[in-house]
């Protein structure tokens, strides 16, 4: 019963969309037999870490608050008392690494294999953007905690910008990223909307144009 | 051996050896994402009261100390009518030596704070009140539960 019932929504929408010759063209791609090796492999284990990082942050959201009162006790609270919510901070914190890890692990495939030149120049400006998403991620999200350690990271790292010349631009980035003066409160609910919203639709954005080039072209031939 | 080909072939075999895997995948993951998504107690709200003596122990003007369930050392002090009994934090907010009862005063061996019996500071170098603890008395007997946030 529920089979046919499947069967029929599935066959209406072939009937009107025709998707499945597509499908199948998407998913019976053959992969070079030069690239069925680990190294080819980082690239999708790096997005597999994102998808990762999203679904444990998601589950992070449940509980975390983003204010100067709240932000330590509720993720003292995820960490003691919510059940599993160790396992998903740490999965958090942990696979942050393993995504970095995993982008340089790949860059490094891609150099040493030349995969970046033409016609491939626009995927490694893309990654390159990713990964430097991906150290923004790392950055803001250290600051979430809000203890000592992110604090005084986040006081220091934005104090670097203030170096830059001229001096009023400089003045004005490290304004900005701070939204004052000081690490404050304001500080904190920034790098929480940059956190969760805004890096994580670019690194989205970036990441389909990084798949499509990367269909379109194929991937680079054998050594 | 064809007996048990013909009970089940072998790529059905497998099919079901694999489907019973992703079941077993499928429960070990979201039986925690669903006890992780569940509306947690919170430990404020689980306070547990301990009983720590009765209301003819403790003379007016007097105290008991007792260990609270947070490990914390606590005074039960009588205060007399009409204020009855409370239960003060021990520790010296200032820098966390153990206060001790003086006359109907709560005094700082190291630096010389002084509170009264309602935890407030009189004099010396504490920042801060006492923190209070929750109390109950059901008949006679004292019930000790867990400190009051912000006091």
């Amino acid at each position: 019963m529920a089979r046919t019932l499947m069967a029929k929504i599935w066959d209406a929408l072939e009937e009107r969309f025709e998707f499945a010759e597509a499908l199948e063209k998407q998913f019976s791609q053959t992969v070079p037999s030069h690239a069925t090796t680990w190294p080819y492999c980082l690239g999708g284990l790096a997005f597999f870490a994102f998808v990762i990082q999203v679904a444990s942050g998601i589950l992070l959201l449940f509980y975390y608050k983003p204010t100067v009162a709240e932000a330590y006790r509720s993720i003292d609270f995820i960490m003691k008392e919510v059940p599993y919510g160790w396992f998903v901070r740490s999965l958090h914190s942990l696979g942050a690494n393993l995504f970095i890890a995993l982008i340089i692990l790949h860059m490094v495939r891609v150099f040493v294999t030349g995969s970046y030149k033409k016609p491939r120049e626009f995927h490694w400006v893309s990654g390159v953007i990713m990964f430097l998403l991906a150290l923004a991620f790392g950055f803001t999200g250290y600051l979430l905690p809000w203890d000592q350690v992110s604090y005084w990271a986040t006081t220091v790292g934005t104090e670097i910008t203030r170096s830059l010349p001229p001096q009023s631009l400089g003045h004005f980035i490290l304004v900005f990223l701070r939204g004052g003066e000081q690490v404050s409160g304001d500080t904190l609910t920034r790098f929480f909307a940059m956190h969760v919203w805004f890096l994580p639709v670019l690194m989205l954005i970036f990441m389909a144009l990084h798949f499509l080039m990367i269909r379109k072209t194929g991937i680079s031939g054998p050594l | 051996m064809d007996s048990l080909k013909e009970f089940i072939s072998r790529r059905r075999f497998f099919n079901l050896l694999a489907s019973l895997g992703g079941l077993a995948t499928l429960i070990v993951v979201t039986y925690p994402l669903l006890s992780f998504l569940r509306p947690p107690k919170r430990s404020s709200e689980k306070t547990s009261y301990v009983e720590v003596g009765s209301v003819t122990d403790i003379l007016p003007e007097k105290g008991k100390n007792v260990i609270a369930a947070d490990g914390e050392p606590v005074i039960i002090a009588n205060r007399g009518s009409p204020n009855g009994f409370v239960a003060l934090s021990l520790r010296c907010t200032h820098l966390g030596c153990i206060v001790q009862l003086v006359g109907n005063e709560l005094f700082c061996p190291c630096h010389g704070a002084r509170f009264n019996l309602d935890g407030q500071v009189i004099s010396g170098p504490a920042p801060l009140p006492l923190p209070k603890y929750e109390l109950k008395i059901l008949g006679d007997k004292i019930y000790l539960g867990s400190v009051i946030k912000g006091s």
